[in-house]
């Protein structure tokens, strides 16, 4: 960049000095020393805490997997050099982070093992001196241990956090709340009025999928909600556990003002629904935009029958490609000469059906 | 007052401004993008990525790999690309038309044959000549779609109408993935609340003299080459701070074309890729956020900080001239088409700041230096130039510049540390050193040449893509465009 | 009896590995798919336990490649993956058990003692 002669003006030549433009140079060259001078120590300490975390690492890791899977070897004392190295915060956050990878795999003996270990090293006084930290995101830290640890006396304190301002504690608040308590620990469900993320729903049913089903107190009060996330997720619980009782909630949920919800009903009573429900879907195909059509379509196949085929019929005709492949696809699956159909219909008109009815062929005799 | 003295105002006063203006800007992304890193390095520490790989509930993902004339290397990448471990996923290979034998290669290497598929063209493409799956249960989600040759946009459009799962990933299929790349840029997508998020992107890294084994990469090397190691640091600069900043403001213009993930429903909706453009990355994101900014719908554009995928730089100043100047067209395309935000108070901080900055700072930039060389040379040869002032609005330009670098490596340092030794950095720090007089010079007359080249081609290049769009056995359907908008085109609820 | 893990995660594998050590089997550690092929075809292991999520080749693929052998190896495959599409996947592929994490190691060492003894029956 230039700059030109500035004789003909003079009022930029009294504010824009050679000399206020040197001087900046030199603060900028300054703050740049400095900033190269920080750059190499980060560096610096980051090499310095990386190699001391490489050299226990190993003796650590080798020791705990030691202890964890002897059934007699918890009582036995810590190792000097091991009790040394307990005096570091580093290598005790370590060890945290090492027990509770492995916890999360392990059931039976090693699990017990691992939160013997924890209790005896006194690890989980670190974590709960993390939950009064005020920066958030060490306080998520110390309810993701507790959590995985099965710490439950610290239910009074976690439990408030479950409907926090702040999302990432609200988040790792419900789940420690689920580890130990399960279904049960789902009440949550019945106050929460923030959202729950789809990551956090996943999240959550992933974890209940690993404990015994014990059942659901309030899946109808949850499915009609006024928190969206929580008729969300309580359908996909319906769904994923075949509540059946809860049929007449999930389909009143089919008028649910949100996209989303009604996207999940359909879903839903595509598992749980009776002999009605296929013609209930279809009913509300009309009212719904291309999503949830799609949508329904695609669901179909798992309920529909020859009841469906002249709506089926019509949705060949009508509408987006993607929606006439689908309907197509059904009415091969469900229907009596659905196959038959859709081959006449080729022959009638062979754009698009011909390679409509092909697809569907070959994908029934994939 | 004489007539070239205000000639003369003009231009000290325009680049005065334009460059106080710029360099505000540079302060203002400096400062934005260190709270947006340091809260995203906060929250990642302990997220459990794993979870949306075996989540049932996790979205459905379509990974769209157009090639052309990969055949060298093609069976290792979509070899790397099928290790992916996904639940709900499937892996779209198309196959451009390539003149050399990838297709053959694919066919043998993973047993694939010809299947009946019917191909929907709701976003008017060339013709599909065959789609392929494998015979081998391992490999079912590949998916091999042949097609004439029409360049990436118009590969990525096949893919995007032939995609059945609910999101797109576009990807290059020479990239190399980290381990978690795949699940990091899905994630945005679940954890919206409110606004829609419509595309996530990430950060790209250079892979010049990495060791990459098997499409993973093993060891990351600072580049040896003095082009490929200046890029490296452009991309930290640029990554590390620019989008970062820019994405904090939910004023995200552009994701790199290399790896970004798009809600395919909007993306279908908007008309998927241009194919008129050569910035086609860039312009869709533009035009789907046009449309919800137009709809008035609240949606975002996320971006990841974390290095998610490695890919080669150009080593060679005739190739770094040519994706340069294809860069400048691209983004003067891209504008030229959506110039109606230009500070357009409809479209909020999109048209009121990103455009602009995109107008005034990348697109105009190379103009504005090299019409300012020009007159530095003329003036110096009429003998009017006043050294002083001169040399001092040098000084101050190119020590800000090098305040900048040093605080992008800084922040690289602090957050990611991709390079880890001394050396490295003390390397990076001398690349920069040798910036503006360099590799700087020759971007900016690159960014010319593509503004010599775009008014050159300007006629010819509709052309060329009209003839794509006829001529094939395959009808090219237009008339479903209006069915297609009939049904989606309605707004979307929230 | 020699028996290959491969898993992702140090911890567990080296969990897993000091179990199976202590009740006598020969264990050969890998951390990667590749290495995974590679040593099973150059050590030849009497059974294979993998996780699916591992770099350059998936558990599922391990598992399909050993099973085309002309002596089909038995393979334990050991998931996070717990939804019954993608046992079902594994187990057309040829795994011969599906364990979901978390397990448990006795159930696991249950598995290998069955699979073993059956093996050496036809044989």
């Amino acid at each position: 960049m230039i700059l030109l002669d500035t004789n003909f003006d003079d009022t930029f030549a009294r504010y824009v000095k050679p000399v206020y433009l040197y001087s900046a140079s030199v603060v900028f060259i300054l703050l740049t020393a400095t900033l190269v001078i920080a750059t190499f120590n980060t560096l610096y300490v980051k090499k310095k805490k990386n190699c001391f975390k490489k050299s226990i690492e190993k003796s650590l890791e080798d020791w705990i997997t030691e202890v964890i899977i002897n059934e007699s070897s918890v009582g036995v004392a810590i190792p000097e050099n091991i009790q040394d190295l307990f005096k570091k915060p580093e290598a005790r956050q370590l060890v945290i982070d090492e027990l509770v990878r492995n916890k999360s795999s392990f059931l039976g003996i090693v699990s017990e093992n691992i939160i013997k270990l924890y209790y005896k090293l006194g690890l989980n006084v670190d974590s709960r001196i993390k939950l009064d930290d005020r920066r958030t995101h060490i306080q998520c830290q110390g309810i993701h241990e507790l959590g995985v640890m099965e710490q439950k006396d610290q239910l009074q304190k976690v439990y408030r956090f479950t409907n926090s301002k702040d999302k990432d504690v609200r988040i790792e608040a419900q789940t420690a709340v689920l580890q130990w308590y399960g279904f049960k620990g789902l009440r949550f469900l019945d106050v929460v009025s923030y959202p729950i993320t789809e990551f956090q729903q996943l999240k959550l049913l992933e974890l209940l999928r690993q404990l015994p089903f014990t059942g659901f107190s309030k899946l109808d009060k949850w499915l009609t909600s006024s928190n969206d996330t929580v008729v969300s997720f309580a359908l996909k619980l319906a769904e994923h556990y075949k509540q059946v009782q809860v049929h007449k909630e999930a389909e009143q949920c089919l008028q649910h003002p949100n996209e989303a919800v009604r996207v999940q009903a359909v879903k839903t009573l595509a598992k749980i629904g009776d002999s009605k429900t296929a013609d209930l879907l279809t009913l509300a195909y009309n009212k719904e935009r291309f999503t949830n059509r799609l949508n329904i379509l695609k669901e179909l196949p798992k309920i529909a029958g020859d009841d469906q085929r002249d709506f089926l019929i019509i949705q060949l005709h009508e509408g987006h490609e993607y929606l006439k492949l689908a309907a197509a696809k059904v009415l091969a699956h469900c229907t009596a000469e659905g196959m038959e159909i859709l081959e006449a219909k080729s022959y009638d008109t062979p754009i698009p059906y011909k390679e409509i009815f092909l697809h569907v062929k070959a994908e029934a005799a994939r | 007052m004489r007539w070239d003295s205000l000639i003369y105002d003009f231009i000290t006063y325009a680049i005065f401004i334009y460059s106080g203006t710029q360099l505000i800007f540079y302060v203002l992304i400096g400062l934005f993008s260190i709270g947006a890193t340091k809260k995203y390095a906060n929250k990642n520490s302990f997220t459990d990525y794993k979870l949306l790989a075996i989540s049932p509930y996790a979205p459905s993902i379509s990974i769209l790999a157009p090639a052309y004339n990969e055949g060298a290397n093609i069976i290792e990448n979509v070899r790397s690309l099928l290790s992916i471990y996904y639940n709900n996923l499937e892996l779209i290979v198309i196959n451009d038309g390539s003149k050399d034998n990838s297709l053959e290669q694919l066919v043998v290497a993973y047993d694939l044959i010809k299947i009946d598929y019917f191909v929907s063209y709701q976003i008017a493409t060339k013709a599909v000549r065959g789609v392929y799956k494998s015979k081998n249960p391992i490999y079912k989600k590949l998916v091999v779609v042949d097609k004439v040759n029409g360049g990436k946009a118009d590969a990525l459009n096949v893919g995007v109408n032939i995609a059945s799962n609910d999101y797109i990933v576009c990807i290059d299929v020479d990239c190399v993935l980290e381990q978690d790349a795949l699940l990091k840029l899905m994630k945005p997508f679940l954890e919206s609340t409110g606004e829609k998020v419509i595309a996530t992107g990430g950060v790209v890294r250079i892979a010049n003299s990495c060791e990459i084994q098997h499409g993973r990469l093993l060891k990351v090397n600072l580049p040896k080459q003095y082009l490929p190691r200046m890029q490296a640091l452009e991309y930290i600069r640029a990554f590390l701070l620019g989008r970062m900043a820019w994405s904090r403001l939910n004023g995200l213009l552009l994701i790199s074309g290399a790896f970004g993930a798009f809600d395919k429903e909007l993306a279908i909706k908007v008309g998927g890729y241009d194919h008129k453009t050569v910035g086609e990355d860039m312009e869709l994101v533009v035009r789907m956020r046009r449309y919800m900014e137009e709809l008035k719908l609240p949606y975002k554009v996320a971006f990841i900080p974390d290095p998610l995928c490695w890919t080669e730089a150009p080593g060679s100043y005739k190739i770094l001239g040519r994706q340069r100047n294809r860069w400048t067209r691209g983004t003067i395309e891209t504008l030229g088409l959506h110039k109606k935000m230009f500070f357009n108070p409809r479209y909020g901080l999109l048209g009121l700041l990103s455009y602009p900055y995109w107008f005034f700072f990348e697109m105009c930039a190379p103009g504005v230096e090299f019409l300012g060389l020009v007159a530095f040379v003329v003036m110096a040869f009429f003998k009017l130039i006043y050294w002083q002032t001169f040399f001092s609005f040098l000084a101050f330009i190119i020590t800000f510049g090098y305040l900048y670098s040093a605080f992008a490596l800084y922040m690289e340092v602090r957050t990611y540390n991709q390079y880890r030794r001394k050396t490295d950095i003390m390397k990076l720090l001398l690349t920069a050193l040798t910036e503006p007089f360099v590799f700087h010079p020759f971007v900016v007359w690159s960014g010319v040449k593509g503004y010599i080249d775009k008014l050159q081609k300007k006629s010819s290049w509709g052309e060329m893509t009209r003839q794509g769009l006829n001529g094939n056995h395959q009808p090219v359907i237009t008339a479903n465009h209006v069915v297609v908008k009939d049904v989606l085109l309605e707004p979307q609820e929230n | 009896m020699k028996i290959l893990i491969a898993e992702d995660d140090s911890l567990i594998l080296k969990t897993i590995e000091l179990c199976l050590k202590r009740d006598g089997f020969e264990i050969i550690c890998c951390m990667d798919g590749l290495d995974a092929m590679e040593k099973i075809e150059s050590l030849q292991p009497d059974l294979i336990i993998v996780d699916i999520m591992l770099p350059y080749f998936s558990g599922l693929e391990i598992v399909g490649k050993v099973k085309q052998f002309k002596n089909p190896i038995p393979v334990i495959v050991i998931s996070a993956m717990g939804q019954q599409s993608v046992v079902e996947e594994a187990m057309k592929l040829g795994a011969d058990e599906y364990i979901s994490k978390p397990f448990n190691i006795a159930a696991l060492t249950a598995h290998i003692k069955r699979l073993t003894s059956t093996e050496a029956i036809p044989a």
